[in-house]
């Protein structure tokens, strides 16, 4: 090889085949290679640490051992108890603020809830009175209250005097 | 060419492999390589600093990649590769930054040369390593790999991922230009 090399110069660049390759005139700072070697490892160790930390496990137990160690520790019990604290604290107003709003229902007596639901009729719609069990008869006296015979003659007695058809007063009625 | 390590690539690649070896497979492939890349890259890039920034960033690429190293070239290869391209990588910039600043290019060569402490060549090395750096990027890595480590055409073609009479043409055209270079110089001095 190196004599196919030496004809190949010889034949293009007679001159430069006739100078000597070496010394180049390159220099180096004392103990260079043992120097980079130790820096380029200083570099290169730490990603081999973390490949170390990393490491598979023997088995999932030891795993589950590792993880329960770690949520043990006094930090992370302390977080942990924080979070629980919280947790039942929040479950805990939940349930007295609806406790307190199905007791002041329990504080009235069924006669009392009538006549309250019954002077705010118009606050409640159908459903919500069948749902609180008001039936048709409940509210008889309403409309006896509402419409009293009185008042009905009064009332035929003015639309007589406005002259008023028998079909405009259907649609009134 | 270099000698040949003493211990194979294959011993090398399988240190590394594992972790309880790898500082040994570290410390194995440094010193079957790290002073060959070491030369290879300063002969390109000349200056000893610039050399030593190349050749830190290939040995960091190197380590980082090693697992991804398929053994489908030769280790020696593969890391020729690297050096190869980092250092025309780097070539590139350093150029592309002297012609911006509006410098002379043989002035530009000559200055980075004789601005390194730690080169002291003689005349003739001078001068040829000024013809040297006139070359392109590429034509100045196929120059040093066959003058200077008497490199095989078909391992260069591994190396710089080109056909072998690709290289040939390119080589034989460096030799020309550093003849007619020197010629030149010659000329002018007497």
């Amino acid at each position: 090889m190196k004599k196919e090399i030496k004809e190949e110069l010889n034949n293009h660049a007679p001159l430069l085949a006739g100078m000597s390759k070496k010394p180049e005139g390159y220099k180096i700072p004392d103990d260079y290679f043992t120097r980079m070697e130790a820096d380029l490892w200083e570099q290169i160790k730490p990603a081999t640490k973390t490949v170390t930390e990393s490491a598979p496990r023997t088995s999932w137990l030891d795993g589950l051992i590792q993880q329960i160690n770690w949520l043990l520790q006094p930090r992370m019990a302390m977080q942990l108890a924080s979070v629980a604290l919280l947790i039942v604290a929040g479950f805990l107003f939940w349930n007295r603020t609806a406790a307190t709003q199905t007791d002041v229902m329990a504080d009235l007596t069924a006669d009392e809830a009538s006549e309250y639901v019954l002077a705010n009729l118009d606050e409640f719609d159908t459903e919500s009175l069948i749902e609180l069990g008001f039936g048709e008869e409940d509210f008889s006296g309403v409309e006896a209250a509402l419409f009293e015979e009185t008042d009905v003659d009064a009332l035929l007695d003015q639309l007589q005097k406005e002259n008023i058809d028998l079909e405009t007063l259907e649609v009134y009625l | 060419m270099a000698e040949k390590p003493s211990i194979t690539d294959e011993q090398i690649l399988s240190l590394l492999e594992k972790e309880a070896s790898y500082e040994q497979g570290f410390k194995a492939l440094m010193g079957a390589y790290q002073e060959r890349l070491y030369w290879h890259v300063r002969r390109m890039v000349d200056n000893h600093e610039d050399a030593n920034d190349v050749i830190q960033n290939v040995l960091i690429k190197v380590f980082r990649n090693i697992k991804n190293f398929k053994g489908d070239s030769k280790l020696y290869t593969w890391l020729y590769r690297i050096a190869t391209n980092e250092s025309i990588t780097f070539l590139k910039k350093r150029n592309k930054k002297a012609t911006n600043s509006l410098d002379d290019e043989l002035s530009t060569v000559a200055h980075q040369l004789t601005a390194d402490t730690y080169f002291d060549p003689e005349e003739a090395q001078l001068k040829l390593k000024a013809a040297i750096a006139t070359l392109p990027e590429k034509q100045k890595a196929v120059f040093n790999l066959r003058y200077y480590e008497d490199m095989p055409y078909s391992e260069m073609a591994n190396i710089l991922d080109t056909t072998v009479g690709a290289l040939k043409a390119s080589y034989h055209h460096a030799l020309k230009k550093v003849e007619h270079y020197l010629k030149n110089v010659e000329h002018n001095s007497l």
